[in-house]
């Protein structure tokens, strides 16, 4: 992270060193009057700081405006005279930090950077994230359109099955066969608009695949839809009176695709790992995610995961039960 | 309902030719009290009146008052069950079913009753309530946490982009269950149900949007702040009116907006005790009973654990 401080004063530097112990900091001061100049060059999600101790009204006026304009990074100010009579009206313009004459005698600490980039996360550029992902997975199925049979593709892997098979199977061969049809058909209505593709299908459940450019997460959207609704799935789509649970797991893998039909033959380790993440790892009716397609999501959506453990070397993230009861299968 | 030419001429027929003038007559009297068929057709009480005539002023007279289709449920009932005990076969009403169909409309299996498609149509009535008849209905009723708030935080055209989300959102959770927006202010608003199992319907639509809205939150929003709603669910009579001003001085409609506003916290919907009896038993998992001045009443919500 870069901090960028404009300043005119001694203290500049020496202030802003305890950030330096917590995190990958890069810390440069410039003169105030390189502010206009030097802000044009600073990089997104960054944290700039403005002395406006030095400043007469009509520059401390000129520095607020082009700060206020930020809105891809924080900004802070250092008001060494305490000139500023409101302070608080400047956080809704979007500030994430005041340094007052008290806090440049007394010094900051470590932990209120961690407080400033908690307040208000911003999102690192998306392309940093792309090029990181395109450098492990290789060639990306962008969309279907693109995607050849026969060729290695890295895609978003949705796995999605049944839970309380047994209590099925218990029904009848019909009435099972029935129900995991009218579940099919579910699925496959909730994923399509987000141009998921059900690749594989099972006794209770099968495997998704969404095309994968490396920042889109739109296929969040239908797992959380799948989820949040399955009373209202259960009640209008399916003709058994019974409430579904079920499991879902994504991860981001490479594999050699083939049609629906002919996948059989096809060898691949982020299918196994993808399977033994939802059918050994995932507990009935919740939803899980590798840490990469976590670090996919943006920030407003990382808040409804939370880290569950370790899979295979994974960090495993699971959505959180957005009801009060137990989601098990009632029947 | 407009009534087509072609309609009138084929209802007119299915009269002349399946019955005489005095079951005529007394059909029309069923649907319109003290109904003279003399008087409206000009004939003298010692004429005889000739059935095409009678059975043209019958369905002129029926389509004025608004009573089209409750003629054609009993032409239905004539010809299913009979007359009196007799059988009473009707003429040409695979015909006019096929007209009505092509006006625009589907028949309700639950409620045997037609109503306007929705794919082509959405009036407030859904074509087919009268004016000023009393009707059961389902009430839904939706409000915006902390309007005022929202429009003095948000530049106005984000707040606009957010209320039209949403109001694509609850139109999305009430078309396929046939809701009819009565009432839209931006910030929230009235949805009525008639039709199939209603208060289902409206439990449904209602349990939808709150899921929606926390979808959305994560996956659209534009605030900086996650988007909250109250909604509340009830059902009881009403005057149908076209007078929006008197349509929400209802009881039914008041009970529904006292729920929402007095009993329902943010991001949760509230179902009346009435409504809570006649939905699916699935969703008892789903509702918390809660106790509040002396009455009970079920709520559904949305939240992280």
């Amino acid at each position: 992270m870069e901090i960028v401080v404009f300043s005119d004063a001694k203290y500049a530097e020496s202030l802003f060193k305890p950030f330096l112990k917590s995190k990958k900091i890069n810390l440069t001061v410039y003169p105030t009057g390189d502010m206009t100049k030097k802000l044009k060059t600073v990089p997104a999600a960054s944290l700039v700081y403005c002395d406006i101790s030095g400043m007469d009204e009509t520059e401390s006026k000129k520095a607020f405006k082009q700060l206020v304009k930020l809105t891809n990074m924080y900004w802070g100010l250092i008001d060494g005279k305490g000139v500023i009579d409101d302070v608080s009206i400047l956080f809704h313009e979007g500030m994430s930090d005041y340094i007052s004459k008290g806090v440049i005698k007394k010094g900051v600490n470590a932990g209120r950077l961690d407080k400033i980039v908690g307040f208000k996360p911003i999102d690192a550029p998306l392309v940093e994230k792309t090029e990181k992902i395109q450098e492990q997975y290789g060639s990306l199925a962008v969309d279907w359109d693109s995607v050849e049979p026969g060729s290695e593709y890295a895609f978003v892997f949705m796995f999605i099955e049944l839970d309380n098979q047994k209590e099925l199977k218990s029904m009848g061969q019909e009435i099972c066969q029935n129900l995991v049809n009218e579940f099919h058909d579910c699925v496959q209505s909730i994923i399509e608009p987000f141009s998921g593709k059900i690749w594989m299908w099972m006794d209770f459940g099968g495997l998704v695949l969404f095309p994968f450019d490396g920042t889109n997460y739109s296929f969040f959207e239908p797992a959380l839809r799948l989820m949040l609704n399955r009373g209202l799935f259960s009640v209008e789509k399916m003709s058994l009176d019974v409430l579904l649970s079920y499991r879902i797991a994504f991860h981001v893998g490479t594999t050699i695709y083939e049609e629906r039909g002919h996948t059989g033959s096809i060898v691949s380790d982020s299918i196994n790992s993808i399977f033994h993440l939802g059918q050994k790892y995932a507990t009935p009716g919740r939803l899980y995610c590798t840490e990469t397609i976590y670090s996919i999501a943006p920030s407003h959506l990382q808040e409804g995961f939370i880290l569950d453990g370790d899979y295979e070397g994974r960090k495993i993230m699971r959505l959180f039960n957005p009801w009060a009861f137990d989601s098990d299968l009632c029947l | 309902m407009r009534v087509s030419s072609m309609l009138k001429t084929l209802a007119a027929r299915a009269l002349y030719e399946s019955m005489d003038n005095t079951i005529m007559t007394r059909l029309a009297n069923d649907l319109i009290p003290n109904y003279d068929i003399f008087k409206r057709t000009g004939f003298s009480y010692s004429e005889t009146i000739p059935k095409q005539d009678a059975a043209r002023q019958i369905i002129q007279d029926v389509v004025a008052a608004g009573l089209f289709f409750d003629m054609i449920y009993i032409l239905v009932g004539f010809h299913n069950n009979g007359y009196f005990g007799r059988p009473l076969h009707i003429s040409n009403l695979r015909e006019i079913f096929r007209e009505i169909l092509q006006e625009g409309f589907v028949y309700d299996e639950v409620n045997k009753i037609f109503v306007e498609d929705s794919q082509i149509r959405r009036s407030r009535n859904w074509g087919t309530l009268t004016e000023g008849r009393e009707y059961y209905l389902a009430f839904l009723r939706l409000d915006i946490v902390g309007n005022s708030k929202l429009v003095r935080k948000y530049p106005e055209q984000m707040i606009k982009d957010t209320y039209r989300d949403l109001l694509t959102l609850v139109e999305k959770a009430i078309d396929s269950r046939n809701g009819r927006v009565w009432n839209w202010e931006g910030d929230g608003g009235l949805v009525a149900f008639y039709f199939g199992h209603k208060t289902h319907m409206a439990v449904l639509s209602a349990i939808e949007i709150i899921n929606e809205v926390f979808l959305y939150n994560f996956m659209h929003r534009r605030f900086s702040e996650p988007l909250r709603v109250r909604v509340s669910v009830h059902s009881g009579l009403c005057d149908y009116t076209e007078n929006l001003q008197i349509l929400m001085k209802n009881d039914t409609i008041k009970k529904t907006i006292q729920l929402e506003s007095t009993y329902t916290e943010p991001n949760t919907v509230t179902v009346s005790d009435v409504i809570k009896r006649s939905i699916d038993p699935i969703f008892d998992k789903f509702l918390m009973p809660i106790k509040a001045d002396k009455s009970t009443f079920f709520r559904y919500s949305v939240k992280m654990e």
